[in-house]
Parts: C-alpha cells; sequence; structure tokens
C-alpha cells in the first residue's frame, strides 16, 4: 500500500487537500482551471514546495525538495506540454539523463535493450531510431511516459493527457494505462473530462477552488454528481444588467476553422455571432481553441476555413491593425504576456496600437501633452491605484494592469468588445470591477464577447453561453443556465 | 519644478554607475597591465590626457574619432531598440565610404550640392547594405548577428576592390598608392584652428535627432515597442518584421553616413586633404564599427548619453599616441570595458561587495 | 602546365583549410550547445599568440620538440579562454554577443601590448617550425609539399566529433541544452556546466586552429588588425554552410580553403582577387537566404538559460 497525504492550509492554491492513491490504481483528479490538480502534483514532483503539509510514501513521511528526489522516489510526471528534444532519436530522449554508459561512453546495445523491454511491458509501440521532431502528438506523449519508466517510476502522473491526443490514440493510451497497472504502477489521472475518468480510472477525487469537494469510487460516480461537483458555485454576484435587447448584429463567424501551433485542427467549424448590446460567453476548458478563435478574429492567425464578417464585411485575410480599426476592442488573453509592454510606462501603454490617432500624433510626431492626459484620464477613471503616470507597467498589480488595459480598449469606443479571460488571477475587488465594466459595456449597447475558463464569470456575466469543447460549441445555454447542465458540456458530454 | 528636477538628477546618476564602474574596471585592469610590465600608469595617463586635450593635433584628433563613434553607436543601438543586433555597422561604413568616393570622382557636381548628393548616396548604400540583414532576420529567420558580420568582410573586400581597380586607375586627382584625393569643392567645410570638419556637429545633431526619433515620433514609439514586447505590439497590430527591418535600415544608413563623412573631412589619413584610403575605418576590430558598439554599451544605449560616452573613448584614442606609441592598450581596454558592461550582474555584485564592507 | 595550376590550388587549398577546419570543428561542438561564439577571432588569435611565444621560449632547449609545446600551450589558452566566454555567459548572464565582441576588441589589443613590450611591434621572430609528417615530392616542378600533422588531425577530426557528439554521454547533453534546454534540465542534465564544457572544448580546437598558423604554416606570430590572418570568421561561416554537420562543415572548410587559393595560384592575371575573398561570405549569407528553412541550427543557439 502507498499512502499520499497533504495538508495546506494555504490562502491560495491549495486549502487542506487530502489525497490519497492505493498502489496499482487509476486516481482520477478532476477539476475545472484553477481548482488546483497542477498545482498539487506540481507539489508532488518537487516542482513547487508546500508551506504546510505531510507527504508519505508507504506508511513513511518523506521529503520531496525537486524533481531529483521524486524521481528518486519513483515518481514519473507527463506534463501537457512535452519536454522532448526535437532533434534526438526517440530512444536518446528516453534514456537522456540516465544513459546507461561506459565511461562517458553511451552503451547503445543495453539502452537498447532496456527500451525495448519497456515497449514490451507497456505495449506502447513506437519505432526508437526516429527523430522526436517526426513524431505526431501521440507518440510524443508516449515517449514521454517511456521515459518517465526508464527512470523507474512506479507512479506516474499523467496531466490531461488527452487534450492533445485523437480520440483512437487516447483509446491506445488508455489500454497501456490498464497494463501498467496491471504491472503494478500507479497512474494519477489529471482531467477535467468526465466520460474519461468514467472510461479509465478506479476513485476519483474532484476538487474544486483549492479544495477536495469529493471522493468517491469510479463505480459509485455518474455524470450528474461529477458535474455538479466539478462546478459548485459561489455567492452569485450582482449586476445591474438593463433589459436584454441584441441589436444589430456585429460579429459572424460561419463555419471557422483552424488549426493550431501542433498542426492539429484546433478550430472544427465554429459558427456563432454576437450581437449589440449582449454579453456572449464562450465557455471551455483551456486548450479547447479558445486561443485560436480569438486569434482568427483578431486576424493573428490565419484560419484554415470559414468566414469571419465585422458588420457585413469579411475581415478573414485583415491584418490586426486594420480589424482594430474597425471599432474592436480586444483584452488579450495573458496581460502580461500580450497586453501590455512591461517596461513601457502607463502613458505609453494607453496608446499602444493608437499613436496614429490624429489627437495624440501630428505628422508622425507625438503629443505627449495630450498622451499624459490621456493616460491620467484612464487612471482616474478606471481608478488604477499608481504613484504617477510615468511608472512602469511591470511595477504594478495584476489588477491595475488589467485596468489599464479595459481601460485603453474601452476609450476607443469600440462597438465590439473581446475579452479573453479578463479577470484570471484578479483579486476578489478587481475582478468585480473588471466585470462591472464588461456589463456597463453591454447596457450601453456594445457586443461583448466574453472568452473564459472560469465559469462563475461566464454564468454570471453571459446573456448567451457557447460551451467550447475540442474546437466545437457542444452546446448553446441561455442565461439562468444552472450549473450542472453546463458541467455536463464543459466535461464534454452534449445535451440528450 | 526643482523636485523634479532633482528626481531627474537622481535618475540619470544611477543610470550612469554602471558605466562609470566599467569603465573605472577598464581602467584598472588596463593600468595592472602597465604596472605589471614596469611602467607607471599615472605618467602614462596624464601623458594621454595632456596629449590630446591640449595640443592641437590631439584635440583634433579627438573631434574626428568622435563624430565617427557618436554616429556608429547609434547605429548599433538604434536596430538594438527594436531588438535586431546590428554588428554591421562596418561594414556599412565602408560601403558609405566607398559610394561617396565613387560620386566625388566620378559624378562632378556644382559646389555645394557635390558633398550633399554624396552624403545622401552614402547613407543609402549603407541603408541598402543594412537592409539585406535586416530582411533575412525578419522574414527568412537567419540571425543578423551572423549576417552582419559576413555582410562586413564582404564590405571591406569590395571595397578595396574598388578602390584599386575602379577608383585609383580613374581617379580624376590621383593620391598616393593607396588612396584617391578629393577636390576642395567636394570636401566638407573646415572647421577653424583644428584639423577636421563640420561632420562633429552633424554627429551631435543626429544624435539629437535619433533621440527625439526615438522618444518622440510614432515610428520611433513603434520600434522601441517592437523590442520591449513583441507580442502586445503585434497584438495591437504593429508589425514587427516591418519594424525591424525599418529600424535596421535606419541604422544602417547612419554608419553609411559616417563612412562618407569620415572620407569627405580633412584630418582622417591623408592630413589636410581629403581623401578615400585603404582601410580608411582603420582595422577591424579597432575600427569604428566596434569602436560604436563599445560606445553605446557604456551609453546604455541611449542616444544623447552615447555623445558623452564617445569623448571618453575619443579622448582615449586620440590620446593614447602620446604616450605609449601606439593605441593598442586601448583597444584592450575597449574589450574589458565592453565585458563588463555587458555584465549587469557583474557591476552589480563589486557595488555590493563595496556596500557590505561598509556595513558590516 | 595545367596540372601544376591544378596541383597548387590543391595544396594550398588545403593548406587553407586547417585552420578553417580544425576551428570550425570547435565552434560547431560550441554552437551544439546552444553558444554561439562570436568571440571566436579572439579564441584564436590569443592561443595563437600563445604558441608562438611557448615555441620560442622553449625552442633552446627542446629544438624540434618545442612547436609541440606550442601547441599545447595553445589548446590550454584556448580552453581556458572559453570557459571565462561561457562562464561570463551562463554564470553571470553576460549577453553572447557582447561578450564575443569584447575578446575579439581585447584579443587584438592585447596581443599587440604583448608583441611591442617582449618582441616587436611587427611581429614575433621565428621559431622551430611543427615537422612534417612526411613529404610529397616530385608532383610537380621544384614543388615540395610536406604533410602536417595538423592537416591530418583535421581530417580525422570530423570523424572524433561526430562519434562524441552521437556516442558519448556528454554529447547527447550536448545535443539536448543546445536544442531544448528547459527539456534537458528536467531530465537532470546541468545546462550551464553542459555548455561551459562544450565551449572549452571548442575552445581547445579554436587554439588548435590558430596555432597551425603561428607554429606551422609560418613559425610566427604578426599582428593581425586587418582581420586577414586569422580565418575566424570563416570558420563561423563553415560551420553555417555546413549546416552543422561535422563531414559536411569540413568539406566547406576545404571549398573556403581553395576559394583563398585562388588568388594567389591566378594573382597574375586575376584583377578579381578582392572579390574571391568575399566568396565563402557570401556564400554563407546566400545559403542562410536561400536554405533557412532546411538548415537545423541548434534551436537555442545564442539563446540565454535562465533556470526558474
Amino acid at each position: 500500500m502507498l499512502g499520499i497525504r497533504k495538508t495546506f492550509p494555504g490562502v491560495v492554491a491549495l486549502d487542506g487537500v487530502d489525497l490519497v492513491v492505493g498502489q496499482g490504481e487509476v486516481m482520477g483528479v478532476l477539476g475545472e482551471n484553477g481548482a488546483g490538480k497542477s498545482t498539487l502534483m506540481n507539489i508532488l514532483y518537487g516542482l513547487y514546495t508546500m508551506d504546510e503539509g505531510t507527504i508519505e510514501m508507504q506508511g513513511k513521511k518523506v521529503h520531496i525538495r525537486n524533481s531529483a528526489d521524486a524521481i528518486g522516489m519513483g515518481l514519473g510526471m507527463v506534463h501537457q506540454a512535452f519536454t522532448l528534444v526535437p532533434n534526438l532519436t526517440v530512444m536518446e530522449n528516453i534514456i537522456l539523463g540516465s544513459e546507461p554508459s561506459n565511461m562517458g561512453v553511451i552503451d547503445v546495445k543495453d539502452a537498447r535493450r532496456q527500451v525495448t523491454e519497456l515497449v514490451k511491458q507497456v505495449g506502447l509501440d513506437i519505432g526508437l531510431d526516429t527523430l522526436a521532431e517526426d513524431l505526431p502528438t501521440g507518440f510524443k506523449q508516449r515517449v514521454e511516459i517511456l521515459k518517465a519508466l526508464h527512470r523507474g517510476a512506479k507512479i506516474l502522473i499523467l496531466d490531461e493527457p488527452t487534450a492533445v491526443l485523437t480520440p483512437l490514440e487516447a483509446e491506445e493510451l488508455f489500454k497501456s494505462i490498464r497494463r501498467m497497472t496491471k504491472a503494478g504502477s500507479t497512474v494519477i489521472f489529471i482531467t477535467h473530462k468526465l466520460k474519461e475518468v468514467m472510461a479509465i480510472t478506479n476513485r476519483i477525487t474532484i476538487m474544486r477552488r483549492g479544495k477536495v469537494v469529493a471522493s468517491l469510487e469510479t463505480k459509485d460516480a455518474n455524470f450528474d454528481i461529477l458535474a455538479n461537483a466539478m462546478v459548485g458555485r459561489q455567492v452569485q454576484r450582482k449586476f445591474n444588467f438593463g433589459p436584454y435587447k441584441p441589436g444589430e448584429t456585429l460579429l459572424k463567424v460561419e463555419d471557422l476553422k483552424a488549426a493550431s501551433k501542433h498542426k492539429t485542427e484546433a478550430l472544427n467549424g465554429l459558427s456563432f455571432a454576437v450581437g449589440a448590446g449582449e454579453i456572449v460567453g464562450v465557455a471551455g476548458v483551456e486548450g479547447n481553441g479558445q486561443t485560436e478563435l480569438v486569434e482568427c478574429i483578431m486576424g493573428l492567425m490565419k484560419p484554415t476555413g470559414g468566414t469571419i464578417r465585422l458588420k457585413e464585411k469579411l475581415i478573414n485575410k485583415l491584418h490586426t491593425s486594420e480589424v482594430l480599426k474597425l471599432s474592436v476592442g480586444h483584452v488579450p488573453e495573458d496581460r502580461a504576456l500580450n497586453g501590455l509592454i512591461l517596461d513601457f510606462s502607463i502613458a505609453e501603454n494607453v496608446v499602444l496600437g493608437s499613436t496614429e490617432r490624429t489627437d495624440f500624433s501630428k505628422r508622425g510626431v507625438m503629443v505627449p501633452k495630450r498622451i499624459r492626459d490621456f493616460a491620467r484620464k484612464i487612471v482616474q477613471s478606471f481608478s488604477v491605484s499608481t504613484s504617477g503616470i510615468d511608472v512602469k507597467a511591470r511595477n504594478l498589480s495584476g489588477g491595475n494592469q488589467q485596468k489599464i488595459i479595459v481601460g485603453r480598449e474601452l476609450a476607443g469606443q469600440p462597438h465590439l468588445l473581446i475579452a479573453h479571460q479578463p479577470t484570471r488571477g484578479l483579486d476578489v475587488a478587481s475582478t468585480e470591477y473588471i466585470q462591472s465594466l464588461l456589463v456597463d459595456s453591454r447596457n450601453a449597447g456594445r457586443g461583448v464577447l466574453l472568452v473564459s475558463a472560469d465559469f462563475d464569470e461566464i454564468l454570471d456575466l453571459s446573456d448567451r453561453i457557447l460551451v467550447l469543447y475540442e474546437g466545437k460549441f457542444i452546446g448553446e445555454l441561455q442565461r439562468g443556465a444552472s450549473i450542472g447542465e453546463l458541467g455536463r458540456l464543459l466535461g464534454g458530454i452534449a445535451a440528450s | 519644478m526643482s523636485e523634479t528636477g532633482r528626481h531627474w538628477l537622481k535618475r540619470v546618476l544611477r543610470s550612469a554607475v554602471p558605466s562609470l564602474v566599467a569603465l573605472g574596471l577598464g581602467l584598472l585592469v588596463a593600468s595592472v597591465v602597465m604596472v605589471v610590465f614596469g611602467e607607471d600608469p599615472v605618467a602614462i595617463f596624464s601623458a594621454l590626457f595632456e596629449g590630446a586635450l591640449t595640443t592641437q593635433f590631439g584635440q583634433s584628433s579627438v573631434l574626428n574619432y568622435m563624430y565617427a563613434y557618436i554616429l556608429l553607436s547609434l547605429a548599433f543601438l538604434l536596430p538594438g531598440k527594436a531588438g535586431i543586433w546590428n554588428i554591421g555597422g562596418q561594414g556599412q561604413a565602408i560601403l558609405g565610404g566607398v559610394t561617396a568616393a565613387l560620386l566625388v570622382e566620378f559624378v562632378p557636381l556644382p559646389m555645394v550640392l557635390w558633398p550633399v548628393a554624396a552624403m545622401v548616396l552614402a547613407t543609402l548604400a549603407g541603408a541598402a547594405w543594412s537592409a539585406i540583414s535586416g530582411l533575412l532576420e525578419a522574414y527568412r529567420n537567419a540571425s543578423a548577428i551572423v549576417t552582419t558580420i559576413m555582410m562586413n568582410f564582404i564590405a571591406a573586400n569590395l571595397a578595396t576592390f574598388l578602390l584599386y581597380y575602379v577608383l585609383i586607375p580613374r581617379a580624376h586627382v590621383p593620391g598616393y598608392y593607396n588612396e584617391v584625393d578629393f577636390p576642395a569643392a567636394a570636401t566638407l567645410p573646415t572647421l577653424p584652428y583644428f584639423t577636421t570638419s563640420v561632420m562633429i556637429f552633424i554627429a551631435i545633431a543626429v544624435a539629437l535627432g535619433t533621440a527625439f526619433f526615438l522618444n518622440r515620433t510614432t515610428l520611433g514609439y513603434k520600434i522601441r515597442a517592437t523590442g520591449l514586447g513583441s507580442r502586445p505590439a503585434e497584438s495591437k497590430g504593429i508589425n514587427p518584421r516591418t519594424t525591424k527591418v525599418i529600424a535596421m535600415l535606419i541604422g544602417g544608413g547612419i554608419a553609411g553616413l559616417a563612412g562618407a563623412g569620415a572620407v569627405m573631412s580633412v584630418g582622417h589619413g591623408c592630413g589636410t586633404v581629403a581623401c578615400y584610403q585603404d582601410g580608411f575605418a582603420s582595422g577591424w576590430f579597432g575600427g569604428f564599427g566596434f569602436a560604436g558598439i563599445a560606445v553605446a554599451l557604456v551609453a546604455v544605449n541611449d542616444p544623447i548619453a552615447s555623445i558623452f560616452s564617445a569623448v571618453f573613448f575619443s579622448i582615449l584614442a586620440a590620446g593614447m599616441p602620446f604616450a605609449y606609441q601606439s593605441i593598442y592598450v586601448v583597444w584592450a581596454m575597449q574589450g574589458i570595458i565592453i565585458l563588463f558592461m555587458a555584465a549587469p550582474q557583474l557591476s552589480r555584485m563589486i557595488l555590493s561587495f563595496r556596500r557590505k564592507k561598509k556595513w558590516t | 602546365m595545367d596540372l601544376t595550376w591544378l596541383i597548387l590550388l590543391a595544396v594550398f587549398g588545403l593548406q587553407n583549410a586547417v585552420p578553417i577546419g580544425i576551428a570550425a570543428q570547435g565552434e560547431l561542438v560550441t554552437e551544439k550547445s546552444g553558444i554561439l561564439n562570436i568571440g571566436i577571432y579572439g579564441g584564436m588569435a590569443i592561443p595563437a599568440f600563445a604558441a608562438a611565444a611557448t615555441n620560442l621560449a622553449f625552442g633552446p632547449t627542446l629544438g624540434n620538440a618545442s612547436p609541440y609545446m606550442g601547441l599545447l600551450a595553445a589548446m590550454a589558452t584556448g580552453a581556458g579562454l572559453n570557459f571565462v566566454f561561457a562562464y561570463l555567459s551562463t554564470k553571470i548572464h553576460v549577453d553572447q554577443v557582447i561578450a564575443g565582441i569584447g575578446i575579439n576588441i581585447f584579443a587584438v589589443g592585447i596581443t599587440a601590448v604583448f608583441l611591442q613590450r617582449y618582441y616587436a611591434l611587427d611581429g614575433t621572430p621565428n621559431g622551430h617550425q611543427l615537422a612534417p609528417l612526411f613529404s610529397i615530392t616530385g608532383l610537380a616542378q621544384n614543388l615540395h609539399v610536406s604533410i602536417s600533422p595538423l592537416m591530418a588531425t583535421m581530417f580525422v577530426l570530423p570523424v572524433l566529433v561526430y562519434l562524441f557528439l552521437g556516442r558519448t554521454k556528454l554529447g547527447l547533453h550536448i545535443r539536448a541544452v543546445g536544442e531544448n534546454p528547459k527539456a534537458a534540465e528536467a531530465a537532470g542534465v546541468d545546462v550551464a556546466w553542459v555548455r561551459i564544457t562544450a565551449t572549452a572544448i571548442g575552445g581547445i580546437l579554436l587554439g588548435l586552429g590558430g596555432a597551425f598558423l603561428t607554429v606551422d604554416f609560418n613559425p610566427n606570430f604578426v599582428p593581425d588588425y586587418a582581420q586577414a590572418i586569422f580565418p575566424a570568421f570563416i570558420a563561423l561561416a563553415a560551420v553555417i554552410a555546413g549546416g552543422w554537420k561535422p563531414p559536411y562543415v569540413l568539406a566547406v572548410s576545404i571549398l573556403f580553403g581553395v576559394t583563398e587559393a585562388l588568388r594567389p595560384v591566378l594573382a597574375v592575371s586575376s584583377t578579381q582577387g578582392y572579390l574571391l575573398t568575399t566568396l565563402p561570405y557570401i556564400v554563407t549569407v546566400v545559403v542562410l537566404g536561400i536554405a533557412s528553412k532546411r538548415l537545423r541550427p541548434p534551436a537555442a543557439l545564442a539563446l540565454p538559460y535562465k533556470k526558474e
């Protein structure tokens, strides 16, 4: 038997989480984004240190300070983003860091024997001399699993392993998971997909907001129990919604298709419309196509099929700057990476993309006074707390950074506002403030496309909810939809 | 007002600290080397400063180095603001120089127009030369670090070829075996007293212009935005590729101007005559292009600070012959100063070390 | 007559190729780990000076063996210098490119300072020349071709480098950190130290390549302000044009060496000599422009890696 127990009284990610996994079982850890699944696993794997709590293995208390410790104790982790070296062969990748060698020279024969044996054992068939970069995604994951096993992993943590797999590949993966557990390995399977968790696990632990909300045998579970537990609600926030009277259609997307950076299909025929005076929420767990959807609309990515129209104008092939000129505001995902230039001051950031406006520049020369007045106005009207407008964006809190971005985008009086994860990582007050700005925009007759993985936010704000799952909309809900309905859709169970 | 003034002064001083530390360390290392050789660094440095600052020849020499150093530091730092490495200032300057020489030798023009046309053409040539590297980086993903180095060698050999097989055989005004002299009408106006031209004023004006361009124009804004955050810039409609190419073009143009200025000024190799001379940009690493990078680094990539940084390096270069027969010690020092400048952690380590000593 | 011309070209070409070929293999090892060593010129010139000086110092006592002391000194200096460079750029986070430029400028200055101090500004006197492995005579009239041990080294090196990178643990680690340092780190590889080691190994070969010019080709050190003697950047170009593959890099090095030889061999009638000299660089720029998609530089080349 093997037991892991952790307790954290952390204010942030994990709040007294207990997890017990038995040898040879497949433990499903289910939860939405930000539930704390990954944090928990990163602690187990030695990537984060915990504030409080204990980890026990086979009854003994252990200390895991870094991933080397974790590997030494027989833990292996396969991340969502693979860490393969593209120009090395499959075998070289598997043995990297644990090469059988003789005076610095790799013992190729021995390595091949070891790896072949492993492959037989778990049934993950793969050509050992192929370069990692030439492998399809599903096979890359096999290499990762073999890599962990080659280091002697007895407990394998799989973080959203099917996110990048085709259904067929996922089926193959399940088969080898069964073989592994039969051979005595233990698997911790992290996911948000209800079907999978029902299909492969023995037991399920459901997390929400840093807490374990339920832990049960898979045979006792069903979709409704799981969905309700995964997407529990907090106190509903109150906003002043005006009457719902959607006006002219602003954005019309038809049969949109796009490929992701890994050349797999990211968007698979999306059709929807956003009208003036409504908030359309696109809900979904991250990685189901949200980023590609927003990038296609904004001209940052070329769709592979379908049409995007903005007030009847086809914008498929337009450059980002041209899209922005059509009265579109865009609050990008990851403000620090995409929204602000961190080493620019507030004053410099508020004119990002709008320096050509006639009041900000004359014949290519900027008018600092106007720009500074504008920056002050944004700081004031969006209550950004800062000592001045010359402060670098880097030195502002996340909430204040986001206020600057939203302020900048709303200042252009856009007809359509696209907000992508607008409140991610913000404190409660800032979250509420930003959300109220979106509601105000909607009441003022703007169309708002809210793309979010925060389901409270989606439920609180959206007039209509579209649920994105593996590049497709698998359902549409109206305001007032129940949590259960949303939870099922998020987990990939279409409404019957 | 006085408070903001003081605040500003404090900021300037604080940002100057790493530069001063690097310069100090460079001087220190050079002094140690001299002591090891059994020489007196104090005597050498005082001879150096005296020579550079009190003699007519030394002063002229300082000015002649200075304009080239200022312009070539700008040629490095302006593309750098867009996040692209221009190590090709040397080659762009050489190409500018030879272009100016070709125009002057083969296309006689009226008085004022002649030097102006040569300078404009040289600027365009430098820009075109740098454009190759800029385009390759922006659209073919070929690092400008490598291509600009390669383009330096191509430019140098091309220029030498043009000198010996085109310019010298067909020039109107023959000079020594390795140079072509310029007619007075195509020479830049000479300053009174000093053996140098008005290039120093042009260089300072370009530095001020660069500062204005970067901080006050929309294009300069886009260049800085691209360099500091190409992703947010792109998501707000600024095309990082075109911006990089434009920054590279401007940098190359400034280097080309420097090259033209050098060959069209008196005091550069041929004494009181302006000339195009083989290797006018004086060798490789001691040459203008690489010294310009050192100047820019010490100026922490600030166009106005590069004027002051250039003063320092020019005095060293111009004064060294008075003290040491050769300027090679300066090159060694430049190398060390560059290493120290590139190591923010190093100067911070040294500063914190000192602080620790003081408080414990 | 025509044959003589070709033989001359081959002989001079191969001789020119030796420093390029050896240094390029060194730079290749370094670049495979993700470090772009722009300081390659300093990495050749300073060891070359050390080789000449050591050769002169041991000349009276060791006689014909003293060039070997020179080679050892060059390899040690090269490794030491590159160690410092790599340490600065991985541990102190000095920018690789800037540190490289700094080392190059420093190299020109410091060798000149030493020359001026201990020898003469226009170069050191001659020392003993490295004895050839064997000589070939009778190929053409009065032509006496000596095959240097370093030329043999040039031909053996690609095989050694290939085996080193492909078959040893360190070689595997070098390729991993040059391509995906994060993945290597996750697999328990110490990125910084692998890079430092790879750069130091590269330095040994840079030093050896430089020393060819000062104890073998000509047993003296002459200053090189015009960047003409130490073909460091041609070696850098050869690594790129050879697509980071040891045998191709050798082939390109020889090709560049032969190009260099065209000028003296054709000297009588050619006015295009200066343009010929630029060919290696033009070839490299064109290769980068045309084939940049097919070339596979180490993905993390010139990118600093900071542990999180």
